[in-house]
């Protein structure tokens, strides 16, 4: 039967694919409550240091950050839980 | 003794990650037609039609539907949303999951037979795959062979227009975001910006990738729906099903061999007339030992997920229906009665009445008909100007030649569609108001309008007051927002 078979040793891929795509998700999320209250060019004003920012620009850059932030958390989560996991099944 | 077959556990519920997955093999799933492969097809025209179409239709001067970000407005019809209006947004979408609990709770999987974008946009890669490589044998042919001319040419054609559709697809998508019809022509221009173009890509090589590589495989890891849909069901609920009892046990037979129940017939009428075993008479295999299913494995080879409905339902199965217009052909071939796998209820196959109106549908239908009658009653009477009041952070008052002084910043958003005009005063207090500028706004501008409350001094006694400013605009709307007013005196 297709698509049956042997445990593979994509797994990897696998996680790394499912922690890219759940952090994707959340991050457009975040991204639609966060600029649904905050302008970016309004931000770009309030910024510290000198940026100058289109509005299209500050969504996508806010976007890749909160992607990102969130792709840490995720992938931090997995390699403590998977390193737990391994450490309990290792024998006594 | 019927042998009925074990149903395959969860692969989901194992417990390392290394064998919850098991290596991909490509599904080439063989076509099918009937009754719900058409159904399944109108779904794609329709969702896919109106998913391309709509960007391009106008309502009164302006794009219909406008997700406008670098204007920060959302133009849907006639209606606008603002920023501000976020809160509407999120009830769309709590009301979206809900709709989804529901339909899920009545007819199980139909939104990812019918309506998944993943399912809908797949189905339209498989069709292009279909056209340049043939059917599913020739598929299988062309990839297991070498690559000669032929190969090449009908990989290229595949691809080919695999990219360009995906393309169209990222660009429409871009075009709810920014007016599709300058981006059209920016795009022929060679002038798109570089977000723009970004975003276009973006979006075409993700549907590129799920729909024409990924596929089932989106659904078995990556879908969360596909997980928690199981949570949703009840033996009340629709889900595609093939019938065991009718079915097992299964085997390869003669075409005259009739269906399991008209055997039954047969064997009983025999019984009863001449009194001995009906196998002597009879030249069937009876119908315990034959069942309907003639082990075809026709249902398996349409599968575009590749399990087999006949082990029991799987969290794999998006109820595609597909086994379903495949088993039908069979039945219809063999002369026997329809709906060996059919779409039916747990209580319907165990031969048991099935309720719609039951607690979980009654529980999520009232929720969701509330919900929704929340949402349109906001939008109609949203009111057209919001008003806040600030007040100034850095005095209580300042008292200004006999005159006690208060300031405040009124920010007045403009939520309509036009300019407006206002008129400001205040109440609960005997002071007058000092607008600086006229109070004016363009159609979704917040303005910033600084006031000031004098009172002659004496004349208001000392400490705090309630005060309201009342807005009213030319058309009738009138808001009022709380305030306070402080005086020197007694409180110091
Ligand atoms: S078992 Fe396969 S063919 Fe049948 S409905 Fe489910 S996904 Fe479709
Ligand atoms: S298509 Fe119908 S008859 Fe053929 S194997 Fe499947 S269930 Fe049996």
């Amino acid at each position: 039967m297709p698509g049956r078979g042997d445990p593979s040793v994509s797994s990897r891929t696998l996680r790394v694919v499912i922690i890219a795509w759940a952090s994707f998700a959340v991050a457009s999320i975040a991204t639609a409550f966060f600029f649904a209250a905050f302008d970016p060019v309004a931000l770009a004003e309030a910024a510290t240091f000198p940026v100058r920012l289109g509005r299209t620009a500050g969504y996508t850059l806010g976007f890749f950050c909160f992607w990102l932030i969130a792709l840490s958390a995720s992938a931090f989560s997995v390699f403590l839980i998977r390193s737990m996991e391994q450490s309990a099944h290792r024998p006594q | 003794m019927k042998n009925v077959a074990k149903p395959k556990k969860y692969r989901a519920t194992e417990d390392s990650g290394a064998s919850m997955y098991v290596a991909h093999e490509k599904i080439h799933a063989r076509e099918i037609s009937g009754r719900f492969q058409t159904l399944r097809k109108l779904a794609v025209f329709v969702l896919l039609g109106l998913y391309y179409f709509l960007p391009w239709l106008n309502w009164n001067g302006r794009q219909a539907v406008l997700f406008d970000l670098p204007e920060r407005q959302f133009h849907v019809f006639g209606l606008t949303f603002w920023p501000q209006d976020f809160f509407f947004l999120a009830l769309l979408l709590i009301i979206a999951a809900l709709s989804l609990f529901f339909f899920t709770a009545l007819a199980g999987r139909l939104w990812c037979g019918y309506a998944c974008p993943q399912t809908v946009w797949t189905e339209v890669f498989v069709w292009m795959e279909r056209l340049a490589e043939g059917k599913r044998n020739q598929r299988v042919r062309l990839d297991a062979g070498p690559w000669n001319r032929e190969k090449i040419l009908r990989k290229t054609a595949k691809h080919g227009m695999w990219v360009l559709f995906a393309l169209w697809t990222g660009f429409t998508f871009v075009g709810y975001f920014t007016p599709i019809e300058t981006l059209g022509l920016r795009l022929l221009d060679f002038n798109l910006g570089p977000w723009e173009a970004f975003w276009i890509f973006f979006y075409g090589f993700a549907t590129w990738g799920n729909a024409g590589f990924l596929r089932e495989q989106v659904c078995m890891y990556m879908c969360p729906y596909a997980r928690f849909q199981s949570a949703m069901f009840d033996s009340n609920t629709l889900i595609i099903a093939y019938d065991t009892e009718r079915g097992e046990p299964r085997g390869l037979r003669r075409k005259a061999v009739p269906d399991v129940a008209t055997r039954e017939k047969l064997f009983a009428s025999i019984k009863v007339e001449h009194n001995a075993p009906a196998e002597a008479k009879l030249d069937f295999p009876p119908p315990e030992a034959l069942g309907d299913c003639v082990d075809c494995n026709l249902c398996v080879q349409v599968c575009p997920v590749g399990i087999d409905i006949r082990d029991g339902l799987q969290y794999e199965c998006i109820a595609c229906a597909a086994c379903i217009d495949a088993c039908d052909s069979v039945m219809d071939k063999m002369g026997y009665p329809r709906g060996l796998i059919r779409y039916d209820t747990q209580n319907g196959m165990e031969k048991k009445p099935s309720r719609i109106l039951r607690p979980r549908t009654l529980i999520y239908g009232a929720l969701l008909l509330a919900l929704m009658g929340a949402w349109v009653a906001g939008v109609t009477l949203r009111q057209p100007v919001a008003m806040d009041v600030l007040r100034d952070r850095n005095a209580l008052y300042r008292v200004v030649n006999d005159n006690v002084e208060n300031v405040y910043t009124l920010k007045i958003m403009n939520k309509g569609n036009a300019g407006q005009r206002y008129r400001l005063s205040v109440e609960g207090i005997d002071a007058e108001l000092v607008v600086e500028r006229e109070a004016a706004t363009r159609p979704g501008e917040v303005l910033s309008l600084p006031v000031r409350i004098q009172a002659g001094l004496g004349t208001v006694a000392g400490g705090g007051h309630d005060i309201a400013f009342v807005l009213e605009t030319e058309d009738g709307a009138r808001i009022v927002e709380k305030s306070r007013f402080f005086a020197p005196g007694e409180m110091q």
